[in-house]
């Protein structure tokens, strides 16, 4: 207690004294709190990179913290009027000091900005040519995120999808396979056939290529959130009815992050990076994971009512593992997906007449609607109905008692509910500018179907 | 005649009040607008405020309380309310009250645009504050309202009613009303200084107030514009200017946006730094260390601040990210020489700590936080990892919300006096500001390492990791002790108003021409003035005698030039920095 008094009555004494204290108390709270002054350890090598940076960043911050916040204190502390009378120096300039002030922050922001530069470069930068990359395609939309996945590389398709093979028009193009308005729901890219030797079709992906499969809402996961009441006691954990990615360990993987709708953003704390989902653009983020795990994910850029529950999960298996999942997603494809969207009957009950868009997507293909009016309903030889601003009663007559050329569909091959289901999904395709789409559509359509 | 005096006579206390309150609603003085500017931003404050604590209720544990589209509809009213109603119109307060004070002037400028702007940013506030009662409720897409969110696009799954127009229409409102005052300011300091105030004589809250006058002049038109073309494209036919669906571009929101907002921080930190410049004058007793150099960081900031925009923009993917990480990079030499600049001012100075001081060593402490950290989002692969999280959060809440708010703060207890006669009871102004201290430095600082966590913004729940719970829960008991702090603060000036001690014209034995007048100043100012040599016109006047064989005060040294009429000394112009 002597100690602590003597060591009060010097002002540094004092000093040391305040800003022990202030310090413990901060590290105490913080440690209470089980928080840390770092990034989460990454499971990727990007963010390994960036948070090898951050500590950079953070070193020399602490430094400045601590000698700038000392010279605060001492010159509070040290520097007092003692009478009333007292004037103090009226030194007003020190050019050693200025220039030392100027030129020292500069010296240590260039030297940041190169160490950031080329950690940027490093972080972005894209997979060699002849690396084999796995590739997902992010779509974000209010509220739920749909992923789907690219054939990789040397899956060899009879094994898996040969059936929905043989039931399309395979047309021979520029000695590339073509096979339009495929109703496959894997793959994302498009894709040329590199070998073809009987059923085994190899396929490599071309992001240029010809025409090829473009496939449809995600295998695997989906899930469209309505309001707090899908979320169990308004908790956000992974829950079952958690959209995953599931992805491989090791090896380069290219997401391509798109919206459907409004901004979103693909962030995933352990990957210590994030991109946002701008409606009009498909963005690029390039990630090697390192650890095998479940990473909870969630959206990052507030995207309307729902934004905090728009969570997701990225699941990362060794690559063998991640084959075999692959492969047998690709088998389970062709079947109906109406259980990813966690629950059919529960949906349609609290959408009521809204209708379901992800059963809509389901029909849209299964009655064959994309063969006339192209798979994101932009219009081939049928008019674009995207978006369509008819209403849902007249679209339910034309399918009833269609004008032009539509082939009929009673209620018993499509319910008015169906029909309403299908609309809602209509509704949340983007409708594509006009002139671009329809004339090479159609000219495909010509050259495929002679 | 008898019979009207006779009235006048009985109905006399209700005859004065009823003037009184048309004095000042025509009122053109720039002193009152000022005041007037205080309390309408301090009452949009203490809103703002409330909007917080209503937030930190929700999120101080897991599981909802309010409804999501409440929470929304909350924090983008806080943020809106904050920045448009509160930080920037207190700096406008201040700008109005003592920038003509300072350089000697009867008024300002242009005094009827002068209330004409004060008018139409209450109506904007009060426009946007009603959007409350619209239907579909007020704007719920953040102070930054990001399309296509706030658009009905088709497939926007809840495009915002009326409440999304009241808001476009008042921030334009408001941005009209900067506009006007921009000008004022600038052609007051530039056409309306008093004889020998010369421009490197002006108070350092005068500078500020002149870079943050350029400032507005330049960006508000680019908010103005993009909040016309989001205006028409919620409700002309075929604007297509942010709709993706129909080919317009939802980033040029961003970039036009932020164009302006992020000279927006300067312009809600700048006034508040030319404040707590004043106060380190004034309570150590030495000239502002480096003032020529601090005019430069000034401008430096001013300039470089018109070319970082796109930082708030890395994770779009739009961004030539080299760039705009350079040129944020670079901010921090200015920021940096302001700083050391306010260190030494106060480095073998004659120190005393009233709770206007207090708040300017707050000042310092709570800005070289969000200095440094700002330094963490300009490193864009960092940025990758922060940006959108708690971290940006804290960030910017230690810069331009409670760094500025700290500094408007030290410039209530510095002007009080001046404004109304009266000092500030110093006992709850300390109260206030260790309330205040304590509270915030809990909040930000925690929510800095919840955003390291990856707990991302503008969410209105989150998920049970562990340690989040008890960050919030801090976060939320420091943001009520932070009320608690401003309410003190609130008790302070009806308390002081009332009953506190008498101050005469210049009770901090101030430097600059404003406590060269009675307080509060008769309406024509100034009855005469001093001479002016330097930029400390009164302290000269004070101590000049005492110092003259002090080879290092500036007006024996010949570094303040001399006024108009001392032909013998060197001319302002022909001045070296020592």
């Amino acid at each position: 207690m002597r100690a602590y008094q003597r060591l009060w009555r010097t002002r540094i004494g004092r000093l040391t004294l305040v800003m022990g204290a202030a310090a413990l108390a901060l590290l105490a709270l913080s440690g209470l709190a089980g928080a840390q002054v770092a990034l989460p350890e990454a499971v990727t090598e990007q963010g390994d990179s960036i948070r090898t940076l951050y500590f950079v960043v953070f070193a020399i911050g602490v430094v400045v913290f601590v000698i700038v916040e000392a010279m605060i204190l001492w010159v509070v502390f040290r520097y007092k009027r003692k009478s009333d009378d007292e004037l103090p120096t009226q030194v007003a300039h020190n050019t050693t000091a200025e220039v030392l002030w100027t030129g020292i922050p500069t010296v240590i922001v260039v030297v940041l900005f190169i160490v950031s530069f080329f950690v940027l470069q490093d972080i972005q930068a894209a997979a060699d040519p002849d690396e084999d990359v796995v590739i997902v395609d992010v779509q974000g939309r209010q509220w739920a995120w749909a992923f789907n996945y690219a054939v990789p590389l040397g899956t060899e398709l009879s094994e898996s999808i040969s059936p929905d093979l043989a039931e399309t028009e395979i047309h021979l193009k520029d000695s590339s396979l073509v096979v339009p308005f495929m109703t496959l729901k894997i793959g994302v890219e498009h894709m040329r056939v590199v070998a073809r030797t009987g059923d085994v079709v190899t396929v490599d992906r071309a992001v240029n290529g010809t025409v090829a499969i473009r496939h449809r809402a995600g295998a695997e996961v989906m899930r469209v959130f309505n309001g707090t009441d899908t979320v169990a006691e308004g908790r956000m954990q992974a829950a079952d009815n958690t959209p995953i990615v599931t992805v491989p360990v090791g090896q380069m993987i290219r997401f391509n992050i798109a919206s459907a709708d409004v901004l979103h953003a693909f962030y995933t704390p352990q990957f210590l990076t994030k991109l946002d989902a701008v409606p009009g653009r498909v963005q690029t983020l390039w990630v090697r994971i390192t650890d095998s795990g479940d990473f909870m994910s969630q959206c990052a850029e507030f995207c309307g009512r729902d934004h905090a529950r728009m969570i997701y999960t990225v699941r990362a298996l060794p690559l063998a593992e991640y084959m075999d999942w692959f492969e047998d997603k690709a088998g389970d494809a062709p079947e109906p997906i109406e259980g990813d969207f966690g629950g059919e009957e529960e949906v349609e009950a609290q959408e009521g007449a809204v209708g379901n868009p992800a059963n809509g997507q389901n029909l849209f293909f299964s009655l064959g609607c994309n063969v006339c009016h192209g798979d994101q309903g932009e219009g081939l030889v049928g008019p674009t109905i995207a978006m369509t601003i008819v209403p849902l009663d007249r679209v339910i007559t034309q399918y009833r008692e269609p004008l032009e050329a539509m082939q009929v569909f009673p209620p018993d091959k499509v319910s008015d509910e169906e029909i309403a289901d299908i609309y809602a999904w209509l509704q949340t395709v983007p409708r594509p500018p006009e002139a671009d789409v329809i004339p090479s559509k159609l000219a495909e359509l010509i050259e495929a179907g002679g | 005649m008898a019979t009207l005096a006779g009235a006048q006579t009985s109905t006399y206390a209700g005859a004065n009040a009823w003037r009184v309150i048309l004095e000042w609603l025509t009122t053109v003085d720039h002193k009152k607008i000022g005041i007037m500017y205080l309390w309408t931003a301090g009452a949009f404050g203490l809103v703002g405020m409330a909007f917080s604590l209503v937030m930190r209720t929700e999120l101080a544990q897991t599981g909802t309380i309010i409804s999501a589209e409440t929470y929304n509809s909350i924090f983008t009213m806080h943020g809106s309310v904050m920045i448009f109603l509160f930080l920037l119109p207190v700096g406008a307060a201040f700008m109005n009250y003592s920038m003509p004070l300072q350089i000697g002037a009867l008024d300002m400028a242009f005094p009827r645009i002068n209330a004409l702007s004060f008018w139409i940013f209450l109506f904007g506030g009060v426009l946007i504050t009603l959007s409350f009662a619209a239907e579909g409720g007020t704007a719920s897409a953040g102070w930054t309202a990001y399309p296509p969110v706030t658009l009905d696009t088709g497939n926007n799954a809840e495009p915002p009613g009326a409440g999304m127009d009241m808001w476009l229409i008042g921030v334009i409102l408001l941005g009209q009303a900067s506009i006007f005052g921009s000008v004022n300011f600038l052609v007051t300091i530039f056409k309306m200084r008093a004889p020998g105030m010369t421009m490197w004589r002006l108070p350092l809250f005068t500078w500020t107030t002149l870079v943050t006058g350029l400032l507005i002049l330049l960006s508000t038109p680019v908010l103005a514009a993009a909040l016309v073309l989001g205006f028409i494209d919620r409700n002309g036919a075929g604007g297509a200017f942010f709709d993706p669906a129909a080919g317009g571009q939802p980033l040029l929101w961003q970039n036009l946006f932020w164009f302006y907002s992020h000279p927006a921080v300067y312009i809600m930190i700048l006034p508040a730094m030319g404040i707590v410049s004043d106060v380190f004058g004034v309570f150590t007793r030495r000239p502002v260390f480096g003032y020529r150099s601090m005019v430069l960081a000034l401008v430096g900031i001013g300039l470089l601040g018109f070319i970082v925009w796109a930082h708030h923009m890395f994770t779009t993917g739009g961004v030539f990210l080299p760039f705009f990480m350079g040129a944020t990079f670079l901010i921090a030499v200015p920021t940096g020489v302001k700083m050391f600049n306010w260190i030494t001012t106060m480095w073998r100075g004659s120190n005393i700590f009233p709770t206007a001081m207090l708040f300017s060593v707050g000042f310092l402490m709570l800005f070289l936080i969000g200095g440094i950290t700002g330094v963490f989002h300009a490193a864009v692969p960092v940025d990758f990892a922060l940006h959108d999280t708690y971290f940006v959060v804290g960030h910017f809440h230690y810069t331009m919300s409670i760094a500025a708010t700290f500094g408007f703060l030290a410039g209530c207890y510095y002007w009080f006096p001046k404004m109304f006669g009266k000092f500030m009871n110093e006992g709850l102004g300390k109260l206030h500001f260790w309330l205040l201290f304590i509270g915030v430095n809990l909040v930000f600082f925690t929510q800095l390492l919840l955003g390291l966590d990856g707990m991302p913004r503008r969410i209105n729940d989150y998920a049970d990791n562990p340690g989040w719970e008890l960050m919030n829960m801090l976060i939320t008991i420091g943001a009520f002790v932070s009320a608690a702090g401003m309410m003190v603060f609130l008790y302070n000036v009806f308390y002081s108003l009332k009953w506190g001690e008498k101050a005469g014209s210049d009770p901090w034995e101030g430097t600059t021409l404003e406590w060269a007048t009675t307080s509060p100043p008769p309406p024509h100012n100034f009855d005469s003035l001093p001479e002016i040599r330097s930029e400390r016109p009164l302290f000269d006047l004070r101590f000049g005698e005492k110092l003259q064989d002090d080879p290092h005060y500036h007006v024996n040294n010949g570094h303040n030039g001399s006024n108009g009429g001392g032909a013998k000394q060197p001319d302002a112009s022909a001045r070296e920095e020592g």
